[in-house]
């Protein structure tokens, strides 16, 4: 594997042949939170992961940016690595900012997994509980805020993945969490503008995620349906017994379904 | 004027004793924005200002903010200082403030003069652009962002007019990169107020310049619409910067509305 800096944004690249799989990660973990999947597909494609900005190794000076801020990173990093095309993954906020790339460039994606994520910008309520948490973790709320936030990333009862979790989050800063939620509160709409694209894509959810509801996945999947050319490959795949962080909770069954879809693609 | 510091906000207080009257800045200035209003009001007001969060005396080390901390300094500012009855005077992102406090804390305003300023959020591609902006501020690129920021503060005629622009970019000078920056990227927190005060019957004063390049004269209207108690008034020779760049005037509407429902 091969780490690199691309402005501050720490990389790891596990290399190999053929169109790379980038997997991009939630809030507030780091690109750790993928290892089950870096040594899945590490043999068979191009793995790279990083870390965004302000969390994981990619702890940076700029503690102020918003969602476009990010959505550089990304394409820094793909022409940094020389990369034209790829299959790229992310989780909630890791599809948030990879569906402002596609609209920036689609040209720049092979594919396109969406997990547990929206198409639609924070409405008012959102951002306030935000504003709220930003304040918290500010007056020295942290532990407070982040018992809370942890048992909404996992179904019930899930310890090993409680675990993980808990470790990546102890290793990102206050300033990294909170340049975070207000890079998510700059999101944008979506929707109406990826379904004009062509490009093939997944979008999975847990059946029991507490954070973005699984009706938001079906809703999106809906009017993708509806509104993009029917040659264009849309497909969706819940799970079942399974919260916010699907890739950490049923590994095995999330890397099969990823699989399944870019093999699908390929043919 | 009294300077008090409240949480970290450089406070100006008249101390007067007389009926409160709070003025909001703009972005990205600082309290002197209204010199040419506290000169003229603070005979008969007790006249507030102060520099909103990361800008001008309020200083931070860390410039993470939201529109909340803004709404949440305006009621601390009023609180500590004992205030009932205010008028609240918001100039652009003074307004953004003055709204969200309104909506948190109605009680405490007696009434609000909005100007150049807008109840809805920043569109889709004003949350994209903002991220270029605050590149440019802490990429090396200070005097490139904020002279490409005045040209639009004020109206055409104003901005060949060499005292006002080198008194704005005093007020800019005295700011930091990652203050303004900080600010920046506050502005595109707002909550979407465009409903939010159908009920709302307290006096409400839309001002704006009729040349106003960044916030445009429907947004007056709307705000003027949207409260019960509303009235509008249309600055002539004036850009986005009323108070500054035609200060008799915006003062005339200021001191009717104010005499009307004092």
């Amino acid at each position: 594997m091969k780490k690199s800096k691309v402005f501050g944004v720490s990389v790891n690249d596990y290399g190999g042949e053929g169109i790379p799989l980038i997997f991009v990660h939630s809030f507030p973990l780091s690109s750790r939170m993928w290892d089950k999947q870096v040594k899945y597909f590490k043999e068979k494609y191009r793995v790279i992961t990083y870390d965004i900005r302000g969390l994981g190794e990619s702890v940076t000076d700029d503690n102020v940016y918003s969602m476009e801020k990010l959505v550089n990173d990304f394409f820094h990093i793909l022409n940094n690595l020389k990369i034209q095309k790829v299959n790229a993954c992310g989780l909630s906020m890791g599809g948030y900012i990879l569906l402002r790339a596609i609209l920036k460039d689609s040209e720049r994606f092979n594919s396109l997994i969406l997990v547990n994520t929206k198409a639609n910008k924070d409405d008012d309520d959102v951002i306030l509980k935000r504003s709220s948490a930003v304040i918290k973790i500010q007056s020295g709320g942290r532990d407070a805020y982040l018992q809370k936030l942890l048992p909404k990333l996992i179904s019930n009862g899930n310890a090993e993945a409680e675990q993980i979790i808990k470790e990546i989050i102890a290793g990102n800063t206050n300033e990294g969490i909170c340049g975070n939620l207000l890079a998510l509160s700059t999101r944008t709409n979506t929707i109406e503008r990826l379904a004009g694209l062509e490009t093939p894509l997944m979008l999975l959810s847990g059946f029991e995620d507490k954070i973005n509801s699984d009706n938001e996945t079906k809703n999106m999947f809906n009017y993708l349906k509806e509104n993009r050319k029917p040659t264009a490959y849309t497909s969706m795949w819940k799970m079942k017994e399974c919260g916010h962080l699907c890739n950490l909770e049923k590994p095995d069954e999330f890397n099969k379904m990823v699989e399944w879809f870019l093999k699908g693609i390929e043919n | 004027m009294k300077i008090k510091k409240i949480n970290g906000i450089a406070v100006f207080d008249s101390e007067n004793g007389k009926e409160p009257l709070v003025f909001v800045h703009a972005f990205p200035l600082n309290s002197g924005m209204w010199d040419n209003q506290v000169k003229v009001f603070s005979n008969d007001f007790r006249v507030i200002t102060y520099d909103v969060r990361g800008l001008g005396e309020s200083k931070q080390s860390n410039n993470q903010f939201m529109m909340e901390h803004y709404a949440d300094d305006l009621i601390s500012i009023i609180d500590e200082l004992k205030l009932t009855g205010v008028n609240a005077v918001g100039l652009s992102m003074g307004g953004y403030i003055i709204q969200r406090a309104l909506l948190k804390r109605r009680e405490l305003f007696k009434s609000v003069v909005f100007a150049d300023t807008r109840l809805d959020r920043d569109t889709n591609e004003g949350l994209a652009s903002r991220a270029g902006a605050i590149n440019k501020l802490l990429n090396g690129q200070r005097e490139e962002f904020l002279e490409g920021f005045l040209v639009n503060l004020v109206n055409k005629k104003n901005y060949q007019n060499a005292e006002l622009v080198t008194g704005l970019m005093g007020l800019m000078s005295v700011n930091t990169n990652e203050g303004i920056a900080g600010a920046m990227l506050t502005l595109a927190t707002r909550t979407d107020n465009t409903d939010a005060f159908n009920e709302f019957d307290l006096p409400v004063l839309a001002i704006v310049g009729k040349d106003d390049l960044l916030i445009p004269l429907e947004c007056a209207q709307k705000i003027k619409d949207s409260f019960k108690n509303s009235e509008m008034a249309v600055i002539e020779d004036s850009g986005h910067l009323s108070n500054l760049e035609n200060p008799e005037v915006f003062n005339k509407h200021l001191r009717s509305f104010l005499e009307k429902h004092r």
